[in-house]
């Protein structure tokens, strides 16, 4: 092919896939604390 | 004299219009010189070719370029154009085949498309010479039979798509026109 003068030289990086991310694991609240028995 | 551009750094590919030649089994392959076959993914220029007066000839074993291909003082590397190729005239065709009317492709083994290209790039005013290549997209018109394959297999093992129409495919897939002008 015929691609004309060639006027530039360039490094071209390619775009890496995106790394898929882990859905986050939902945590249960903390059980509450219970109250102290009144004595 | 060979001039020295220096060497710029980008991110992405550059996409560029070329033409493949269509052979069994859905596979690609360079239609020009040497008949290199295209993978799915990354594919990495080889030289093969020795520039005669007047024609090129195929070499038997690759040209140990230093850097690897695409190099400025030869004329290896994968080719893209900036904008679709036009019709030259016949005479004009058996020297430079390239400039046939993306209307005929599909209409034999030839199929018309685009390319990205990353790693060492050389641009040009109309189209640029890449260390790796990939096809991207083609374009086989709806009553185009290809004669060694069909698209569907094309389609399968390139994992791209394959548009009806050039209207589309120009809209989709046209390259970016890439920045000639040399950074600071």
């Amino acid at each position: 092919m015929n691609i004309g003068e060639i006027v530039r030289e360039v490094e071209v990086v390619p775009v890496s896939e995106p790394t898929p991310i882990a859905e986050p694991v939902e945590t249960p609240d903390p059980a509450p604390a219970r109250e102290p028995a009144r004595t | 004299m060979i001039q020295d551009f220096g060497r710029d750094i980008a991110v992405g590919a550059f996409r560029g219009y070329r033409w493949w030649r269509a052979g069994r089994g859905g596979w690609l392959e360079s239609p020009w010189y040497g008949r290199a076959r295209w993978d799915a993914g990354e594919n990495r220029a080889r030289c093969l070719v020795l520039q005669r007066p007047r024609r090129w000839v195929r070499r038997r074993q690759p040209v140990d370029h230093s850097d690897g291909p695409p190099v400025l003082g030869c004329d290896c590397g994968f080719y893209a154009l900036h904008e679709p190729p036009i019709e030259a005239p016949r005479e004009t065709q058996q020297i430079f085949p390239w400039q046939t009317s993306p209307d005929l492709s599909g209409r034999g083994p030839l199929v018309f498309g685009v390319a990205e290209a990353w790693g060492r790039v050389l641009l040009g005013t109309h189209g640029w010479r890449a260390e790796f290549s990939r096809p991207i997209a083609l374009y086989v018109p709806q009553d185009a039979t290809l004669p060694f394959t069909d698209e569907h297999a094309i389609a399968t093992r390139y994992r791209m798509p394959i548009l009806r129409d050039l209207g589309w495919l120009l809209a989709e897939w046209a390259p970016d026109r890439p920045d000639l002008a040399r950074s600071a």
